[in-house]
């Protein structure tokens, strides 16, 4: 076999960000249970988190959706494309998850750079995630624009050669022949899940499901916050 | 079936016969077993007396080169190119950014190939690969189910995956159609027939090969789509305007999420989320306690 930067990229390195995902993962759970959290800035800073936060979760939430469906399910995706006002379809609303998601994280970048009280609760790998998942979203939008149409050549290609790094036998040929950009996108989605326990990405692996079905809780203050800040004590046991 | 219709299926089955009348005249090229190993390994990127490709036309390689020159190039070019010899790092310039592999060939198949493109040269013939014969005749119906296939509506036999993945064709959708390959409108004029029933059958591009290595086309479905490319032959391609549309539609659509966002959920996280709370938990409060209140009452009364 030789041994060229694709084999490194696509067939060793898939295998990498995935052990560091599972065992960094659990590690962090067990040892800093309390840290699986997105560490919401919303009692920083609220107005403009509403206008980057909602487009980008809905929007990024679709389009993985989306990559998802694609890798299981790609002959369903193919039989669905089959019909061209189908297709069209399927790609415009694709395009549109993956701008709406990139308008969004364009928004909440720029909030966490040019906001004192947010800035002041920013780490460097807060702005690592930031470089990553824009370059990735960036890269999306391009390629969804470029190199159509998307879903049909990933179910094709993509697909097979996803499930044979799953199946622990990577096919690099799929992929060898495809252009740099879309091979970036990939490396990048593996860049993703190997920085994704270390930072505040982990809050997308505990769901709050119950949420959804609990009664809401309202926090009240019993005592006036005027009246702690004088002390320059904190209350404690409260 | 329209004038411009019939125009076009006359076309079609007219270039269809003679490919086939090619192929079957000069099957005995690549029949030949030097012929096809020459098609499985050399074809994709040489002709011989069809002009040049990614590397250059071999006919007449013979009077051209010294024979000894061409067994060391053949067996490894970049070699040849890396020793500084002259003639090599040209070829290696006018086909840039192709480069030959080292090709995996013994002495005697690298004789077996010059003697072959000598033959075929002095034949005064072309080489066609058998690949590039029509099975038969194009038909009456074959561009609507070469359309069905390249779009995808009608499966290919052995799975492979519809050309509207990758590529387009003037007007195959409102939209166009792939733009990862290449535009196939016109692919006559970029490819001769034979080529592109060549590529159909088996294609020798390195995505297209890997994809279709183990489901090709059947013969049948090769005439088709066949059938249908000619049949775009009179279009003019126009990849920008369909690209500019998708993006339009794409904005549009973002825009109007957008705005469906905001105000669908113009009240959360900005305000009130805590004063409905609160309202709902005191209304519920009091709803407790005339509860509450009722029950002590008929509990009293009682």
């Amino acid at each position: 076999m030789v041994f060229t930067i694709d084999t490194l990229l696509f067939q060793v390195l898939p295998y990498v960000p995935v052990a560091l995902f599972i065992i960094e993962a659990i590690r962090r759970y067990r040892q800093r249970p309390f840290s699986y959290s997105s560490l919401s800035s919303q009692f920083l800073e609220g107005d403009r988190l509403f206008i980057g936060s909602v487009p980008w979760h809905y929007g990024i939430l679709f389009v993985l959706g989306g990559h998802l469906f694609a890798f299981l399910f790609p002959r369903e995706l193919i039989a669905f494309g089959s019909v061209p006002w189908r297709l069209l379809i399927l790609e415009v609303t694709a395009l549109i998850g993956g701008l709406v998601s990139l308008i969004g994280l364009v928004e909440l970048t720029i909030r966490r750079l040019t906001r004192d009280r947010i800035r002041a609760v920013t780490n460097v790998m807060d702005l690592v995630v930031l470089g990553v998942l824009l370059t990735q979203v960036g890269l999306g939008v391009y390629i969804a624009l470029t190199m159509r149409w998307g879903s049909m050549w990933f179910a094709t290609i993509m697909a097979p050669y996803l499930k044979s790094v799953v199946l622990l036998q990577p096919n690099v040929d799929l992929v060898s022949v495809l252009p740099w950009v879309i091979k970036l996108h990939i490396v990048g989605a593996y860049v993703f899940l190997a920085i994704l326990p270390y930072s505040r990405l982990v809050h997308m692996l505990v769901w709050p499901v119950h949420y959804l079905f609990r009664r809401p809780q309202v926090v009240i203050w019993n005592a006036e916050p005027g009246s702690l800040r004088s002390t320059g004590e904190p209350e404690r046991g409260g | 079936m329209t004038d411009r219709m019939n125009a076009l299926l006359r076309t079609a089955v007219v270039v269809g016969s003679v490919v086939l009348m090619q192929g079957t005249s000069r099957a005995q090229d690549a029949a030949d077993p030097t012929g096809a190993l020459f098609e499985k390994q050399c074809y994709s990127c040489h002709n011989i007396g069809s002009g040049k490709k990614k590397g250059p036309d071999l006919k007449g390689i013979l009077q051209r080169r010294d024979r000894a020159w061409l067994h060391k190039f053949i067996a490894s070019p970049k070699s040849m190119k890396a020793s500084g010899d002259k003639i090599a790092v040209g070829l290696f310039r006018e086909f840039a950014p192709e480069e030959m592999p080292d090709q995996m060939l013994t002495p005697l198949q690298i004789e077996d190939f010059l003697n072959f493109i000598d033959k075929v040269t002095k034949s005064g013939k072309v080489f066609v690969p058998q690949s590039g014969q029509l099975s038969r005749p194009v038909r009456p119906g074959d561009i609507e189910a070469g359309y069905a296939y390249f779009t995808g509506k009608k499966k290919l036999a052995a799975g492979g995956p519809a050309c509207i993945s990758c590529h387009s064709v003037q007007g195959v959708t409102p939209l166009g159609g792939g733009t990862l390959g290449l535009d196939l409108t016109q692919a006559n004029a970029r490819y001769t027939n034979i080529e592109l029933a060549s590529i159909l059958k088996a294609p020798a591009f390195p995505t297209m090969s890997r994809l279709f290595a183990n489901n090709p086309l059947t013969d049948e479905e090769v005439v088709q789509v066949f059938a249908y490319l000619q049949s775009t032959k009179t279009r003019t391609p126009d990849p920008g305007r369909s690209a500019f549309a998708f993006v339009l539609i794409g904005m549009a659509g973002t825009v109007a999420c957008l705005g469906l966002m905001n105000f669908r959920w113009r009240a959360r996280l900005r305000t009130g989320v805590r004063k409905d709370f609160v309202a709902q938990a005191v209304e519920r409060h009091r709803k407790n306690l005339r509860s509450a209140d009722h029950s002590h009452r008929a509990g009293r009364d009682a």
